[in-house]
């Protein structure tokens, strides 16, 4: 998928600000719970492929394991990204679902398939890829993503007792 | 909890123990040992703006931050009547995390982000408290050689070192500044000052604006111990008691000038929750005070259309403390998140205009600064109790500008100086031997293709070829951007704080700084505003 330099900057723009950001998040989550919907659930914000690179991104940058067994494809990221796309403004609403289908085309050129087709395995060397880019602005624009999804992974019900447990004044609503 | 601060020791830890449960550890000292929080002051909000409105008073202030909390006090103990405006809630919130920080008490919900040099986010807050709500209220003063110099630059002694220590002395009173307790600085802290006791350098535990402090670690959250000496319990109350007037959960999108003289300012109500818009509110007014940071105030000037009046400089001279940071692992048990949040610091004799600090964030903002992702996830979870962090920030050389968006939200740009870049890295040097010094191991910097060190040379030599565009940034000093000047060739405000090119238009913020401090900004702010509401309730 070819993008354009302006492009590329506005997502980086866009989600970069999101790192810092998530009072979006906030939006969202105070009326909402949304690590418990049900799983047929329409999205409101984004498409099913969409909701899918977002499970692929959470899920090579959060994996499950002996520490936390909740992976973060399984924490039901997509919901929480669904959430706070519908609080954005339409811009970088637009933009941030660019980003995603950036990524879940990017993958064909460097891993053979889309992303949310790929091996868990693919899915995390084309991730990590990402996030060593040589540009600025892509290592930027995959960073805010993992940031921002980290943000949501760490409230999960699941997962913010545990994390509370060092950080303990912290998590939770 | 709370924004009321409770009058009891004993009610206070009652409060304490509701909110933070397990976190209210027996045995702690009671909070506000010398009473000097207080309640904080009832305010108007959304739902008291029932529909479109005008009033007059005799100075309205736009933002209740540290800048124009402290201004309010000067206007009303000198009887000045008084309106206050706050676009953030009447009524400060403290939740266990970051989202709704950012939602209730981060200025466009914490999205700005400069561009440049390299992208930047750029940090400021808001709310009855502004940015004081959610920094860690380090309260240094700034160092001779800057203020000497402002005095010299606006040839006007009184704005020198050792003319303005008796207000630092005032302000610092009135916001319970002390050296950080040691029974509540904690092992991030304490790491910390061991390396710089074995280093021989200058430096220790860190003052900060905190008299009832109970080490809960999460001041980027907000203070959920009512233990911080912020704006909302200190000043503000303090001004209501003497009559301001506050209205919060209002959005000033415009100045009423009439001929060359600010008349007042235009306002809309915008809900707390859903962001929507409600009333207007017209607000005429004989002197008006911006004091919506340094980066609100001159975006709003931008928006509203009175910037160009106001000369050349307005929006110019960004500057925001540029630095960067190191996470480090231990052998040992650290628990970044139990006591001060931010409460050690350094002095580094080869490094002026350098600030090493403590370093402190969420728990994934740390695994992603140190690259913990993917495979290395679950190693970094397992780390989180043996990680420790330090942060630089440098007086910079390097600046940008303030613009507005059409829709009005803040057009950042920010260009790095080379020499700012140099400092930065070379600071990160000193900040590992420090924190290997203090007993930490491996070190972890966020910065594009710079991998674990073990020394502070390895780190050094992995430096070298680094430009800025690897840094992984984050700034929360904006400053200087409507600077004070002899006239309107060189600035927009002068020495007391009036604008040069409009009548009747005042700042009280850090968009007034001369230069880059060096130092965390509240103290200094505090003392802007106190001199700005000072000079205008003198001018009659």
């Amino acid at each position: 998928m070819k993008m354009s330099r302006r492009t590329l900057l506005g997502i980086v723009a866009a989600a970069g600000a999101l790192t810092a950001a998530t009072g979006l998040v906030g939006a969202f989550t105070v009326g909402t719970q949304w690590w418990d919907q049900p799983a047929d659930a329409p999205f409101e914000a984004l498409e099913l492929e969409e909701a899918a690179v977002v499970r692929a991104v959470a899920a090579a940058a959060f994996p499950g394991g002996a520490t936390i067994a909740l992976g973060g494809g399984e924490a039901e990221l997509d919901r929480f990204f669904d959430g706070l796309l519908l609080s954005l403004p339409e811009m970088q609403r637009s933009l941030l679902k660019l980003l995603l289908h950036a990524l879940e085309h990017g993958a064909i050129l460097a891993e053979g398939d889309r992303l949310s087709a790929l091996p868990e395995g693919a899915q995390r060397a084309f991730v990590m890829g990402l996030l060593q880019h040589e540009l600025a602005e892509v290592r930027g624009a995959a960073m805010s993503l993992v940031v921002l999804l980290g943000m949501g992974y760490t409230t999960h019900p699941t997962v913010a007792p545990m994390i509370s447990a060092w950080h303990r004044c912290g998590y939770g609503s | 909890m709370p924004d009321h601060a409770p009058q009891s020791p004993e009610a206070w830890r009652r409060a304490i123990a509701e909110t933070l449960g397990p976190c209210a550890l027996p045995g702690y000292p009671a909070p506000n040992p010398l009473g000097l929080l207080q309640p904080a002051p009832p305010a108007r909000g959304f739902l008291d703006l029932p529909s479109d409105s005008e009033i007059s008073v005799e100075v309205v202030i736009v933002g209740g931050g540290p800048g124009g909390g402290s201004a309010a006090l000067a206007l009303t103990q000198a009887g000045v009547q008084t309106l206050l405006l706050e676009e953030g809630p009447a009524r400060s919130h403290f939740r266990k995390n970051y989202a709704h920080t950012a939602r209730y008490h981060m200025q466009e919900a914490g999205t700005m982000v400069a561009r440049g040099s390299a992208m930047m986010p750029i940090a400021a807050g808001r709310g009855l408290g502004g940015s004081s709500l959610v920094n860690s209220a380090l309260s240094f003063r700034p160092p001779r050689r800057v203020l000497d110099q402002w005095a010299a630059d606006l040839d006007d002694p009184s704005l020198g070192f050792d003319a303005l220590q008796p207000l630092y002395d005032e302000v610092s009173e009135l916001v319970g500044v002390g050296i950080t307790r040691a029974e509540i600085s904690g092992e991030n802290n304490d790491l910390i000052v061991r390396g710089i006791q074995a280093l021989g350098l200058e430096g220790g535990l860190a003052p900060r604006g905190t008299p009832g402090c109970i080490g809960c670690g999460v001041c980027y959250f907000g203070c959920p111990s009512g233990g911080k000496g912020s704006t909302n319990l200190t000043y503000l109350p303090r001004a209501h008691a003497l009559g301001l007037d506050i209205q919060a959960e209002v959005k000033v999108e415009g100045l009423i000038v009439e001929n060359g003289v600010v008349r007042g300012v235009e306002a809309v109500a915008i809900h707390p929750d859903t962001g929507a818009r409600g009333a207007r509110l017209r607000v005429r007014a004989k002197h008006v005070v911006l004091s919506a940071g340094a980066v609100g105030t001159p975006r709003l000037l931008w928006h509203s259309g009175a910037a160009e009046a106001l000369g050349a400089h307005t929006g110019e001279h960004l500057q925001v403390h540029p630095g960067s940071t190191i996470v480090a692992i231990c052998d040992h048990e650290v628990e970044m998140w139990k006591g001060a949040t931010q409460g050690a610091y350094f002095h580094h004799p080869d490094l002026p205009g350098v600030l090493p600090h403590t370093f402190s964030a969420p728990p994934e903002a740390c695994l992603v600064a140190a690259g913990f992702l993917g495979d290395r996830w679950q190693e970094g979870l397992a780390l989180l109790p043996r990680m420790c962090g330090m942060l630089l920030m440098v007086s910079d050389k390097g600046e940008g500008r303030v613009r507005a968006f059409g829709d009005g939200r803040a057009d950042l740009v920010y260009t790095f100086a080379d020499e700012d870049v140099d400092r930065i890295k070379r600071g990160l040097v000193e900040v590992a031997r420090v924190l290997q010094a203090g007993g930490a191991r491996d070190l972890y910097v966020p910065i594009h293709g710079v991998q674990m060190s073990q020394s502070p040379e390895a780190l050094a030599k992995q430096l070298t070829d680094r430009t800025i565009k690897d840094f992984t940034l984050y700034a929360a000093h904006p400053m200087g951007t409507c600077r004070m000047s002899r006239d309107i060739g060189s600035g927009v405000v002068d020495r007391s704080g009036r604008a040069h090119g409009l009548r009747n238009l005042w700042l009280a913020d850090a968009s007034v700084f001369p230069s880059s401090l060096g130092v965390n900004p509240q103290l200094s702010t505090m003392v802007m505003g106190t001199r700005v509401g000072r000079a205008l309730a003198a001018s009659g």
